[in-house]
């Protein structure tokens, strides 16, 4: 097994709290990682600093053996890890289609000048983004959406749309940040089926995710975390019976009254 | 409504727009007044670029405005070049002043770059207010000779009136354009969600720079066009007031929209003229009118039409 994505004693500190410390995490190529842990345990936090959006306070991010840690996360995407947002980002006042073609044409090479004019290679360049857009929404079952403007969607099919649009990047690493909130029991026995469908693509897949039946159904392996510290990692049969976790998620068993 | 309906719409009202002065012959104060609305058509697309496209407000534009005119001025009288390489050399300087002023503007947000463009402009003006040598200063450049193209000369404001409009048709052409290519959706994308859209791949920085570049561009073919119109230009009307103006005659004829800057301009131009004999009152009504506009229109004229059109569609709502 080959290791994709690594942290090394990753620390973020908002003001004087610590949302994520000394976190390590190793994802292997190919494999689904959930990341679960209650409210506030700094899951997405952890997604951001990966993804590039917050930049880390000590620690480091590794992409196989590239050290992307505070990098920008246009460069990141670019490299190979792409997202979905736990508040549904959509861009507003573009088509499903043309949300989905902004992030397809990321290594699109046509200069801007030849963009306007319209030159023949920048409309084969356009029809290409366009069709490997289609792709990437047909792939999510939303290829007779394309021209709803997005905000129009309902919630599961934007996060759909999200996810069509992370892949559009052709990442080698996708984040999916509560994929399945907001979902109905069918949508997200879709979506479960499309996550496993995007591993067999030979995607890693790292989710943040708190549909516990979802998260111990899909994942290879699973960290726990709790108050930004990581207190138990594992497959989902060894997390199921690890008694950190249970306190983390219930509490100790003392009763106060 | 679907692209190519909306092009054919475009082109009857360019159509309209081509013979339009036909009738305003006899009329040396109207047509004046058409064209100088066309001249702020153009400058208020320039505009639409900054707003539309990423959401900015710019108050400063009327800097690139005043290079575009004083370098047509001096290329086409001190250098002795034709005025149609000179004004398209007028929007390159224009935009390499975009660049320049784009590269710390782009990295800050908000009200913060909102002050940056007010200083850009000031800086502007007191350049051209203090360089004597170059601009003459206070008392400006006079006899501004008019556009020639091998046998046409552009002396009359019935042949100018397709000066600019050609300068119109080429400033849409670039608007529609950028709307339908990968720079236009990238820099919607950031104009709602930079993060997301930096997330998705989109360089903020490059596609800030090229909007800036491109708004400068025709900001600078708009002084250009004002410039060899009035025949002379001095500091004075290149004042904050100006990039006010224009930023008012986007936001009234609705931003981010085709046909918002063509009404917004227009609108104005002939709204202003029609108090004028109201003398110094009329800024009472005037900001009266624009108050109400952007309260009871807040997509503009443009975005009023355009529900009350989905109204007429669907009658029940």
């Amino acid at each position: 097994m080959t290791l994709l994505l690594c942290t090394e004693k990753l620390s973020i500190k908002f003001g004087g709290l610590f949302a994520v410390s000394e976190v390590d995490l190793q994802v292997n190529q190919g494999e689904i990682r959930g990341l679960i842990g209650p409210n506030g345990a700094g899951k997405t936090t952890i997604l951001n600093v990966i993804s590039g959006i917050y930049q880390p306070t000590q620690g480091s991010v590794f992409f196989g053996s590239k050290d992307i840690t505070g990098r920008s996360p246009h460069v990141i995407t670019r490299l190979g890890i792409a997202r979905t947002f736990q508040n549904i980002q959509v861009f507003e006042g573009l088509s499903v289609l043309e949300n989905v073609m902004v992030a397809r044409q990321i290594r699109a090479s046509v200069d801007f000048v030849s963009t306007l004019l319209k030159t023949p290679k920048a409309r084969k360049e356009e029809a290409d983004i366009m069709d490997g857009a289609v792709k990437n929404l047909t792939f999510v079952d939303l290829a007779d959406k394309r021209d709803m403007e997005a905000v129009n969607l309902a919630q599961g099919q934007k996060r759909l749309m999200e996810m069509a649009r992370a892949l559009a990047t052709e990442p080698k690493i996708l984040l999916l940040d509560e994929p399945s909130a907001g979902m109905n029991e069918s949508e997200t026995l879709h979506l479960v089926g499309l996550i496993r469908q995007i591993r067999d693509r030979g995607v890693t897949i790292v989710l943040v995710e708190h549909n516990m039946r979802l998260v111990m159904n899909l994942c290879d392996q699973i960290s726990v975390f709790d108050f930004g510290i990581k207190i138990a990692e594992g497959t989902p049969k060894e997390i199921q019976n690890d008694p950190k976790v249970t306190e983390a998620y219930l509490g100790t068993g003392n009763v106060y009254a | 409504m679907n692209p190519r309906k909306k092009i054919l719409i475009v082109f009857l009202l360019l159509a309209a727009a081509a013979v339009l002065p036909v009738f305003f012959k006899s009329s040396r104060y109207y047509l004046n007044l058409l064209n100088l609305a066309g001249i702020f058509i153009i400058f208020t697309y320039s505009l639409n670029f900054i707003h539309g496209y990423l959401g900015l407000i710019s108050i400063g534009q009327a800097g690139f405005f005043a290079i575009g005119a004083y370098v047509t001025a001096g290329l086409t009288m001190a250098v002795g070049l034709n005025y149609f390489p000179a004004l398209f050399l007028a929007g390159v300087a224009s935009t390499l002043a975009g660049m320049v002023i784009g590269f710390p503007a782009t990295r800050i947000s908000g009200h913060y770059f909102v002050l940056i463009t007010l200083g850009f402009g000031e800086i502007v003006r007191l350049v051209i207010l203090n360089w004597k040598e170059v601009t003459n200063g206070t008392n400006g450049v006079n006899n501004i000779p008019p556009p020639r193209l091998g046998p046409w000369v552009f002396d009359s404001r019935f042949s100018y009136y397709y000066l600019v409009l050609f300068v119109i048709v080429l400033t849409l052409l670039v608007t529609m354009s950028l709307r339908r290519s990968k720079y236009g959706r990238s820099m919607l994308a950031l104009k709602v969600g930079e993060l997301a859209a930096m997330a998705m791949g989109v360089n903020p920085l490059s596609h800030k720079l090229i909007n800036f570049g491109l708004s400068a561009f025709f900001a600078g073919l708009a002084g250009g066009l004002y410039a060899s119109y009035v025949g002379s230009i001095s500091p004075e009307p290149f004042s904050v007031n100006l990039s006010v103006d224009v930023l008012t005659m986007l936001l009234v004829g609705g931003s981010g929209t085709i046909a918002g800057p063509v009404i917004g301009a227009t609108f104005l131009v002939f709204l202003k003229e029609g108090l004028r004999f109201m003398k110094e009152y009329y800024m009472i009504l005037y900001g009266a009118g624009i108050v109400l506009v952007m309260i009871f229109m807040p997509y503009g004229i443009a975005g009023l039409i355009d529900r009350l059109a989905v109204r007429l569609r669907y009658p029940s709502g």
